[in-house]
């Protein structure tokens, strides 16, 4: 049995003004988060700015927060899909805070590891290319679904409508990557992996 | 090639990254609640003080005292002499349809209505894509609504429902020749759509159609237009007569 503190127990210590608590759940979720913005804008660096501004938001709207079974994953994921809809004016209101950050430090692994960040910067420069043809709603449902693996109850939660708009949107994003593409039953599948199939309603 | 095409795998921040941007969040939530909104409140106050300042002073400067503080909002409601609930309509009443960006404005010809006086502008749209019609030349001069003056005063001439397309904007545009001056106009209030990146924006207008034509990304849009182009081919499509079309008659 966990002995780990619930997201919803974590988020009322934050909400009492216990930072140490809505740090652990930056240590729960910031992994899901930067990856969630790395695949929707292609930049590594931008996905951690547009990580901690994350969670400053989600700290400025805590109480606003929303827990699918008891985790708060779903709802910062929909705080990132919006920020990251209007990532200008989001960086643009946390300029202040994200300049008062220290230059990140060196670190030997980080360098090792640079070669195989670019080749995943040119891989989702490459997915962006495709998907952006689909509309907004679309490519967020599909964003949210099939890449960070939210269930349909969950990818509601994140985007505030209807588990059937979600089940439809994602359909419709499926279908229509099957038109885009070159070789029939190659990207929609890939974009649409088998992790949609396993969602139950 | 087809692999490509995978999601690369779930990376974590680099650890010392990590660690950072944790202090750092915790260092700015521990920041006073009256410290982190004062720069703020006081940008927002000088801003505030300098506009003030600047409007009192160009309000003396030409004898309008503070009238200059409360314009009225010029909005006329929309005249068009189509309106259309099938985008497929628009295209093929529209003699081009273009992917553009504005990058010009100029002042045009002048209607003197008595009390108010009309000025149109020209447009010059330099064309990204030619999305329907037949292109003659680029840029597109496109003739538009331009300013109202009335009272001594002039501002622009803006009718509800329909965009103001300004320098740098990047805009879908169905137009139509008129065919006494030759030149191009919108076919309608609902023939503009401002894009951003891949879609198009959403201008909040209410218009069911250009509700449903803000929800596209550009990408749809051309295919929309490509379908209606191939029905008109086909001659399952035509263009829409002035005033709308006549509804068939029913038979007794």
């Amino acid at each position: 049995m966990s002995t780990e503190p619930s997201d919803s127990k974590l988020w009322a210590q934050a909400g009492d003004g216990d930072a140490t608590a809505f740090g652990e759940l930056y240590e729960r979720h910031a992994t899901a988060i930067y990856n969630h913005c790395f695949r929707r804008t292609a930049s590594w660096s931008l996905a951690e700015d547009l990580t901690s501004a994350v969670f400053l938001q989600a700290w400025r709207h805590r109480s606003d927060v929303r827990f699918v079974g008891d985790s708060a994953r779903p709802w910062l994921l929909g705080v990132a899909t919006n920020l990251v809809r209007n990532q200008q004016r989001t960086l643009r209101r946390y300029q202040a805070a994200l300049r008062r950050l220290s230059p990140p430090p060196d670190e030997d692994d980080f360098v090792d590891d640079l070669a195989g960040r670019m080749d995943d910067e040119r891989a989702v420069r490459k997915l962006l290319g495709l998907i952006e043809r689909l509309p907004r709603r679309d490519r967020e449902v599909l964003a949210l679904c099939a890449w960070d693996g939210l269930s349909y109850a969950e990818a509601a939660v994140a985007l505030e409508v209807p588990i059937g708009t979600v089940r439809s949107r994602l359909s419709r994003a499926r279908r229509r990557l099957e038109q885009f593409q070159p070789e029939p039953g190659a990207v929609g599948s890939r974009l649409v992996d088998e992790r949609e199939a396993r969602h139950e309603g | 090639m087809k692999d490509d095409l995978n999601i690369p795998p779930a990376r974590d921040l680099p650890p010392g990254h990590r660690r950072q941007r944790r202090e750092h969040l915790l260092s700015e939530l521990s920041r006073p609640e009256h410290e982190r909104r004062r720069r703020p409140k006081v940008l927002l106050a000088v801003t505030a003080g300098v506009v003030m300042l600047v409007v009192a002073m160009v309000g003396v400067y030409a004898g309008w005292g503070w009238r200059i503080l409360t314009p009225p909002e010029n909005s006329a409601e929309g005249s068009s002499r189509w309106h259309f609930t099938d985008p497929k309509d628009m295209v093929a009443t529209s003699d081009l349809v273009v992917l553009g960006t504005v990058t010009g404005v100029e002042r045009d010809g002048v209607s003197d209505q008595g009390d108010v006086v009309y000025i149109t502008r020209l447009l010059h749209v330099t064309v990204d894509k030619r999305l329907f019609g037949t292109l003659s030349g680029d840029p597109v001069v496109v003739e538009d609504l331009g300013w109202e003056k009335a009272g001594g005063r002039e501002m622009p001439w803006r009718v509800k429902g329909m965009i103001r397309l300004e320098v740098g904007n990047r805009a879908v545009l169905f137009l139509r020749k008129e065919p006494t001056t030759g030149r191009f106009g919108l076919l309608s209030d609902q023939a503009g759509y401002l894009v951003e990146g891949p879609d198009i924006a959403n201008t909040a207008r209410t218009d069911p159609m250009v509700r449903r034509i803000e929800e596209m990304s550009v990408f749809e849009l051309e295919r929309l237009i490509d379908e209606a182009a191939a029905a008109m081919r086909r001659g399952e499509l035509q263009p829409v007569p002035e005033g709308g079309r006549r509804k068939p008659q029913q038979s007794p």
